[in-house]
């Protein structure tokens, strides 16, 4: 087993790195404090390739793996969790286009996604339908040579900023998942309501956005690939961004413990550097297990994906354990701050606001739990 | 416009004093473990102003190193910058060679190379800041110098270069070809794109020996240095303070401009 990096991708983390070292490091903080959407960075990384990692270069993208992707996420992450989220979430509509569309909705698509002209969304979720997927409600009728679409969506990640969402939704009321369509609809379509949703801990300069549809008709073109494939296409997307949360919460992890050993290094009590007490030392070592452990559960995914193996199960591993993992290294990171940790001008506050964010997109860590169990038990403990 | 970019790699100048140790027997600096090489700063600045030029005058860039196989990693960072072809010298009969024995080689390798217009090097190297390889080429191939460029321009009659002093600039008129050092002043280098490294990945890089540019070797190696190292340490950094009273800020002031005078400092 060769765990070596190529050359290529060696390349392409170190050009991660100092683009998160330039931009990103101080970016973070800023956007945090001023809530404003980082539209600056979707310019700046356009021209290096990093909208449309996993795109093809036909369509303008580089045409990379999953691995190489979470290898630059990884960075771009420790640089500024919130500016990687929200620039890389456009991986989500991007490869449900890339994988479910016809030759022209990728053309007409992906190459303004990959220079940074248009930003898209995908609405799946509900009111009364967030783990519970296959029972949405939002409709998609059929009327001649159109889909008329009426529903609520939540949580849609980028969503008042999106120039095009795709909308998850359902042609026959009873059919579950048979019955689920993916269907785009611009801005600009009459019947489109967005409102954003504030307040959020983390992803302070991010977007999400409440979405209603009421009558709102789009050309019959616009679904994208067949009726009753929807949520399978949909889970496609939500597989690559269950690897690219995983992967950004290990460079989230990794910034906390750069920051730790600093800081233990430089602060003294007792006339000593507290990096010498052996209770702050283990708080550093168990970051730096779980941190490379979450990271190697992430590269297996990654590469599984980028293999066309099966990979539910260890998108859902990866996804649990480094979400949880991230939670758990920035409160051992406030904790070697001391009570200084808890207060914003002190980085490792604002890392663990973000790393809470992250419990729940993709899947909450419960559901993910219930998807190992069902695997191993063959026992569905969703089923009704 | 074709040029010829001279880079080598270095010791992340970044690195903490604390985290570097030396090796008294080999008198070598041990670089610390998990710490990646980079190219040299000023060498990187160089390949950004000959994109630059480049990109207004179009040409070749040819990026040149002399060192270990394994600095093909930093030709490869050039080339993904943009730059179009890359060599790398290596022969342990270089090992040992002073900054007349590297820019003898270099020089050797531009030759053969050939075809060129201007020779860009960094103004020294992070490392032992000699300054001196760029200098040394110009003379070997009878060229005219600028050094501590912060900016080139083509003109008719050849190269205007914008030289930083130290209370500002001064400007040349240069013939073609010239060598030109490269100061920080350049600006930042760009950062490869991901098309840059995924071209880059894809060349070859080829590797010269000793024999493939014909050099003399008396003029290389260790044996034909012409400065022998005779220590080589890790400073021992201590810290004093000294705190300076006046009756007033002026006084505390004036008392400390005499302090840093009878230390040396100023």
């Amino acid at each position: 087993m060769d765990f070596e990096l190529t050359e290529e991708q060696r390349m392409f983390r170190q050009m991660a790195r100092e683009f998160a070292e330039r931009e990103l490091i101080s970016a973070g903080k800023e956007y945090d404090q001023s809530g404003e959407y980082p539209y600056e960075f979707f310019k700046k990384m356009a021209p290096l390739g990093l909208l449309g990692i996993l795109i093809p270069q036909q369509y303008g993208g580089l045409g990379l793996g999953p691995l190489t992707w979470v290898l630059i996420n990884e960075q771009l992450a420790w640089g500024s969790m919130s500016i990687a989220t929200i620039t890389q979430t456009g991986m989500l509509p991007g490869s449900i286009i890339l994988d479910a569309g016809n030759e022209e909705q990728k053309k007409k698509y992906l190459p303004p996604l990959c220079r940074g002209e248009k930003i898209y969304s995908m609405a799946a979720a509900e009111p009364n339908a967030g783990s519970d997927g296959a029972n949405i409600e939002t409709k998609a009728a059929s009327d001649g040579d159109s889909w008329v679409l009426n529903g609520n969506k939540v949580f849609v990640t980028n969503g008042n900023v999106a120039d095009m969402i795709i909308v998850l939704a359902q042609t026959e009321k009873g059919k579950g998942g048979k019955g689920l369509v993916l269907v785009a609809v611009d801005k600009e379509t009459p019947g489109i309501f967005r409102a954003p949703i504030k307040g959020e801990t983390g992803l302070r300069c991010g977007d999400i956005a409440q979405v209603r549809l009421t009558d709102c008709r789009v050309p019959r073109e616009n679904a994208i690939n067949e009726v009753g494939l929807g949520l399978k296409f949909a889970f496609g997307g939500i597989t690559n961004m269950r690897i690219c949360i995983s992967s950004q919460c290990v460079g989230l992890a990794q910034r906390c413990i750069d920051i730790c050993v600093k800081y233990a290094k430089e602060r003294q009590q007792f006339k000593k550097p507290i990096g010498s007490f052996q209770l702050v030392q283990e708080l550093i070592a168990e970051s730096v297990v779980e941190t490379e452990a979450a990271r190697w559960l992430t590269y297996h995914a990654a590469y599984r994906r980028e293999k066309g193996l099966s990979v539910t199960r260890e998108a859902s591993i990866a996804k649990l354990f480094s979400t949880e993992m991230a939670v758990r290294t920035t409160v051992r990171a406030i904790k070697v701050h001391g009570g200084y940790g808890c207060f914003e001008d002190y980085t490792v506050e604002r890392l663990n606001r973000e790393a809470l964010i992250t419990l729940a997109p993709g899947g909450t860590s419960e559901v993910h739990k219930m998807t190992i169990g069902r695997q191993m038990l063959d026992i569905d403990a969703l089923s009704r | 416009m074709n040029i010829i970019v001279c880079v080598k790699q270095v010791l992340d100048p970044e690195i903490p004093l604390g985290r570097l140790k030396v090796d008294p027997k080999a008198q070598q600096v041990v670089a610390p473990e998990g710490i990646c090489p980079i190219i040299n700063p000023y060498d990187e600045r160089a390949v950004e102003l000959a994109l630059r030029l480049k990109e207004k005058q179009g040409g070749k860039i040819t990026i040149l190193s002399l060192g270990h196989p394994s600095w093909v990693a930093i030709v490869k960072h050039a080339l993904s910058m943009g730059a179009d072809e890359g060599v790398l010298i290596a022969d342990t009969a270089f090992e040992g060679s002073d900054s007349f024995g590297i820019a003898h080689v270099l020089s050797k390798a531009i030759q053969k190379i050939g075809n060129y217009h201007l020779i860009l090097c960094g103004r020294q190297s992070a490392d032992w800041e000699e300054g001196l390889v760029g200098t040394i080429i110009a003379e070997k191939l009878s060229m005219p110098l600028v050094t501590l460029a912060e900016d080139v321009e083509v003109i008719e009659q050849g190269l205007k270069v914008k030289q930083v002093t130290l209370g500002g600039h001064q400007v040349f008129a240069v013939p073609v070809p010239a060598v030109v050092t490269v100061s920080q002043e350049v600006g930042r280098p760009r950062l490869p794109s991901g098309w840059g490294i995924i071209n880059a990945s894809r060349k070859q890089v080829p590797v010269w020996d000793a024999k493939s540019i014909e050099i003399d070797l008396s003029q290389v190696g260790v044996r034909a240095a012409r400065r022998e190292l005779i220590k080589l340490s890790v400073p021992d950094r201590t810290r004093k303070c000294e705190i300076i009273h006046g009756e007033t800020m002026a006084k505390a002031g004036a008392r400390l401009a005499d302090r840093l005078r009878e230390a040396g400092i100023l």
